[in-house]
């Protein structure tokens, strides 16, 4: 009588739990643009926090912004034009509809 | 020969069949030199565990973390930006400070991330910003640190730095990058930027001089 040993190791019926950062490595070099809404503003850090619909989070200092921290508002919609999924590299921000 | 880790100098017998460094900084104290000719400004270097309490409590503090990555790396416990002739910048429980390598690779484990959309401008700029908080004395946020390990969710602020959040901001506010923006990469810690997919890794070796 044969028996069928399964020869995959034990760890790989784990889910991977690092799936969700081998798929965007893939697309670490392309450019994106998404809309952020203004999530925090710190004037005295010279420092303006935004989020993505995805989850993605941006923290903002000029010479990126477009215009000076104190003059933005906290749910205010931001453009962010970015390289890259991982750890995106923000090329240029604008304002929503300016 | 060429790895992704530089044992430290205590645990080596012979550097092999290396080429001979040729970018010695001055009053290197050993007879044999990391291959800094491969290093670039800009260039985050992370130390393994070694034998201080102090150590195992970050890695058991890492090894707790929400964070897969952060779980992963979590031999790793200090961080800290190459800027250049064999010096970097970090902070300690004594504030921010310019020191040699050698400081860390006589006793610890190296090894080296690099971003790699980076041009030279952009990773001089990330040393200077480094080297501008030497000067400015920043202080180590004790509470920073604790208080975002204890609570979920709670991020460290850019105001209050211990050594990851000084490679992230010096990263974030020298040329854009976001090294934290995801929430596996949240907050960041030297096993998150050991284990981030977005860095890759250089390759060390000790050589003569």
């Amino acid at each position: 009588m044969q028996y069928m040993i399964d020869a995959t190791p034990a760890s790989d019926h784990r889910p991977d739990e690092r799936a969700e950062e081998k798929a965007m490595r893939k697309n670490n070099n392309e450019v994106y643009t998404a809309e952020a809404t203004v999530t925090s503003i710190a004037c005295e850090l010279d420092l303006l926090v935004a989020q993505t619909g995805d989850d993605l989070e941006f923290h903002l200092s000029p010479p990126l912004l477009p215009d000076a921290v104190e003059n933005f508002a906290e749910g205010q919609t931001l453009v962010i034009q970015y390289m890259g999924q991982l750890a995106p590299k923000v090329l240029k921000v604008e304002i929503a509809g300016g | 020969m060429l790895a992704v880790e530089l044992l430290s100098s205590d645990n080596i017998i012979t550097p092999g069949n290396a080429p001979v460094e040729t970018n010695v900084p001055p009053n290197w104290p050993y007879s044999l030199c990391p291959n800094f000719s491969n290093w670039l400004p800009g260039d985050i270097v992370l130390f393994r565990s070694g034998r201080q309490l102090k150590d195992t409590a970050i890695v058991l503090a890492q090894a707790c973390s929400f964070s897969p990555v952060t779980r992963a790396g979590c031999q790793f416990v200090h961080a800290a930006i190459y800027v250049g002739v064999g010096d970097i910048v970090d902070i300690t429980a004594s504030g921010v400070a310019k020191r040699s390598v050698w400081t860390y690779c006589e006793h610890h484990t190296t090894t080296v991330r690099r971003y790699g959309g980076l041009d030279a401008l952009e990773r001089n700029r990330i040393a200077q910003f480094a080297l501008s908080l030497v000067s400015q004395g920043h202080a180590y946020s004790w509470s920073q640190l604790v208080g975002s390990k204890l609570i979920p969710g709670t991020e460290p602020q850019t105001d209050g730095l211990y050594c990851s959040t000084l490679v992230g901001l010096a990263y974030q506010k020298a040329a854009g990058v976001q090294l934290h923006a995801r929430w596996f990469y949240k907050p960041l810690y030297p096993a998150t930027l050991s284990e981030h997919m977005a860095l890759d890794k250089v390759l060390l070796e000790w050589r003569p001089m």
